[in-house]
């Protein structure tokens, strides 16, 4: 055998594992075809650097149908949940959106990540197909109509905590700390917009800093009530904990990410009392048996993108129950939806976003 | 009905192979082991973008865009001229990281992570290329133009000056040929071509962040080049249309839920390494790097 029958050889066994491919897949659908069923598809991020995010979702998302189909499906039909993986590549995802969408005919997407859901909204919008997605990005639902927003954005946490602290607390000198990234910028200006209240500084602090005493210094002349500190990992503990020793007595109080574990580790006992807002809330019922559930089938803590995943499909499947699929039917009824029963408690759906029910934490 | 899908996957091969064969011509004819040429392909889709949301015509983005990125190249050229093999693959992997950085860190210019979204589809001379039909023959004659050009410039004696470079550096010095300039030039002309892939690749997706511009996308290219075999054009089409489709199929078989992702990859992985193992040099690979 020469060089060239040798590569054409290997190309007609690439193409056979093609065909095979194909194949196979098309077998795997008309025995499927007897019983006819509702398509969902989901795109999520099941490879790359954030594959627990689309893990967790994926099942949450597979609890939830396997529930729905358990109980007899939606009108008798059953749901088929084909979930393809965008490696968090925005190439791949619409790869995978035009798969969905021309090939398996999905009548509903829902999905995660924001650089992968941002290049998908024309494509939504052209095919019509309602979408539940997991995003913060701002300019996500911006001109469309068939996307809905399963995500708490920061602004929403801000108006929380923000509530919280003037009329609650009644306290309104506030001081804000932020960290110098897009996540603390635009949680000091989401901040600056909302807060009723006198603003007495804001200083800026670096996110791989390890001594913040001059900000510090500057803080403490302006006496503040309560600081607010846009920031999250190692750098902001670092900061709650010089804070405490330079003996700053204000309320602390931050947005989600000063609960994660390594602002705790870092700050140490400094960090009891803080407050954050959260918007799954470990002390509720539904909460609690949902994690039950959970460890019991995967034997793993559910994460946050676990109760989206979940909640996305049985969003999806109560607004196909009430309205059939027509895709703006759909819409019609998710728009409206108020007091929605879910895997964290009531919700409500207004301006396309989901609205969780957002309460304030102590950290203890 | 399939059709839509596909012309995704060939205007996504239009897109590879612009960028593999600019790769090809550094990597291949040149041997410089370029692992920035993510940087220039990021470079030119910024370009692109920011002037397209400013509203410049698509005809100047699209040639701004590679020409800031060869420009780039061109920069790049001169700290790494003294640089062979390895260790010039790990300093234009520094420059990939520095792009990155900047992309991800300039917000009031690119927006940082946020990225620029709703890019303007292509319009030329009065036609819209917004339907991907339309797109895909647009990037079928650019791609077709920029496999003329490459292919004009390795075969002309230039070329063969490059290819002596390639092979030995000292001996074209001797020959009196300023090996320095040679190089710059190749990185240029490369750099130009990933500049105006990135500008397609921009107006296409119509949306860009810095997480598509990261080392880990340049494998992809960089696998269509080792797998089409350096210094061949040939190989170059042909490991294109088969690494871009390759995954597809995979889609697919039914693989149970929970583990998707991963067997896809793995089997993807697999088939590459037998492609490797009868074939090391790639399908039609005339040289081995050193």
């Amino acid at each position: 055998m020469n060089k060239t029958t040798k590569i054409i050889l290997l190309v007609i066994f690439i193409v056979i594992i093609i065909l095979a491919g194909i194949w196979y897949g098309e077998i795997k659908k008309s025995k499927e075809k007897g019983k006819e069923t509702i398509k969902i598809g989901a795109i999520l991020p099941l490879t790359g650097n954030a594959a627990k995010k689309g893990e967790y979702e994926a099942q949450g998302a597979l609890m939830a149908v396997e529930e729905i189909n358990s109980q007899g499906g939606i009108k008798g039909k059953k749901i088929e949940l084909l979930i393809e993986d965008s490696g968090t590549d925005p190439k791949k995802g619409i790869s995978a959106f035009r798969k969905l969408v021309e090939i398996d005919k999905v009548s509903c997407l829902i999905g995660g990540l924001s650089s992968v859901g941002m290049p998908l909204k024309d494509l939504i919008e052209e095919n019509k197909i309602p979408t539940i997605w997991v995003s913060a990005h701002p300019d996500f639902l911006t001109g469309t109509k068939y996307i809905f927003r399963n995500l708490p954005t920061s602004a929403q946490f801000v108006e929380a905590l923000s509530n919280f602290i003037y009329q609650e607390f009644k306290l309104s000198k506030i001081g804000i700390l932020y960290m110098n990234d897009d996540y603390g910028v635009s949680l000091k200006d989401e901040f600056e917009k909302i807060f009723p209240g006198t603003i007495l500084f804001k200083e800026q602090y670096d996110k791989d800093g390890k001594d913040f005493r001059t900000q510090i210094i500057k803080a403490k002349e302006k006496n503040p009530e309560v600081i607010f500190i846009a920031g999250y990992g190692t750098a902001t503990g670092i900061l709650i904990k010089q804070l405490r020793e330079m003996e700053v007595d204000a309320q602390l109080c931050g947005p989600i990410g000063i609960a994660q574990v390594d602002t705790k580790k870092s700050a140490g006992l400094a960090i009891k009392g803080v407050i954050y807002p959260e918007f799954i809330d470990n002390s509720k019922e539904e909460v609690k048996k949902f994690k039950e559930k959970y460890m019991a089938k995967y034997g793993q803590e559910p994460g946050v993108d676990s109760f989206l995943g979940y909640n996305s499909i049985k969003l999806l499947a109560y607004a196909i129950e009430k309205s059939g699929l027509d895709p703006d039917l759909i819409v019609d009824t998710l728009s409206n939806l108020r007091n929605f029963k879910s895997a964290s408690g009531m919700l409500n759906i207004k301006n396309k976003e989901v609205r969780y029910e957002i309460t304030i934490k102590k950290i203890e | 009905m399939i059709s839509g899908y596909f012309i995704h996957l060939l205007i996504l091969i239009g897109i590879y192979f612009i960028l593999a064969i600019s790769l090809q011509l550094a990597v291949g004819f040149a041997g410089l082991l370029n692992l920035g040429h993510i940087a220039f392909f990021c470079i030119g889709a910024y370009t692109s973008a920011l002037l397209a949301l400013n509203n410049f015509p698509f005809w100047l983005c699209f040639l701004l865009a590679g020409i800031v990125a060869m420009l780039f190249g061109f920069l790049l050229s001169i700290p790494t001229s003294k640089l062979k093999g390895d260790y010039l693959a790990l300093a234009t992997m520094g420059f990939s990281f520095v792009i990155y950085a900047v992309a991800l860190n300039w917000t009031s210019l690119t927006r940082g992570p946020l990225g620029l979204p709703g890019i303007p589809k292509p319009t030329l001379f009065g036609i819209s290329f917004s339907d991907n039909f339309s797109f895909l023959i647009l990037i079928a004659i650019i791609a077709l133009i920029s496999y003329l050009i490459v292919k004009k410039i390795t075969t002309s004696p230039f070329g063969k000056v490059l290819e002596a470079v390639r092979d030995d550096e000292l001996a074209t010095k001797v020959l009196g040929k300023n090996t320095f300039k040679i190089k710059t030039y190749a990185l240029g002309i490369s750099a130009f071509f990933a500049g105006i892939a990135g500008s397609l690749y921009a107006h296409y997706i119509t949306f860009i962040d810095p997480s598509s511009f990261t080392l880990l996308q340049l494998i992809p290219v960089l696998c269509i080049v080792i797998i089409g075999g350096l210094a061949s054009l040939k190989g170059t089409i042909l490991a294109t249309i088969i690494l871009v489709l390759l995954p597809e199929p995979l889609r697919f078989i039914g693989f149970p839920s929970s583990i998707v992702g991963p067997a896809r990859q793995m089997i993807y992985a697999l088939i590459l390494l037998l492609i490797l193992l009868y074939k090391p040099k790639g399908f039609y690979g005339k040289v081995e790097l050193e």
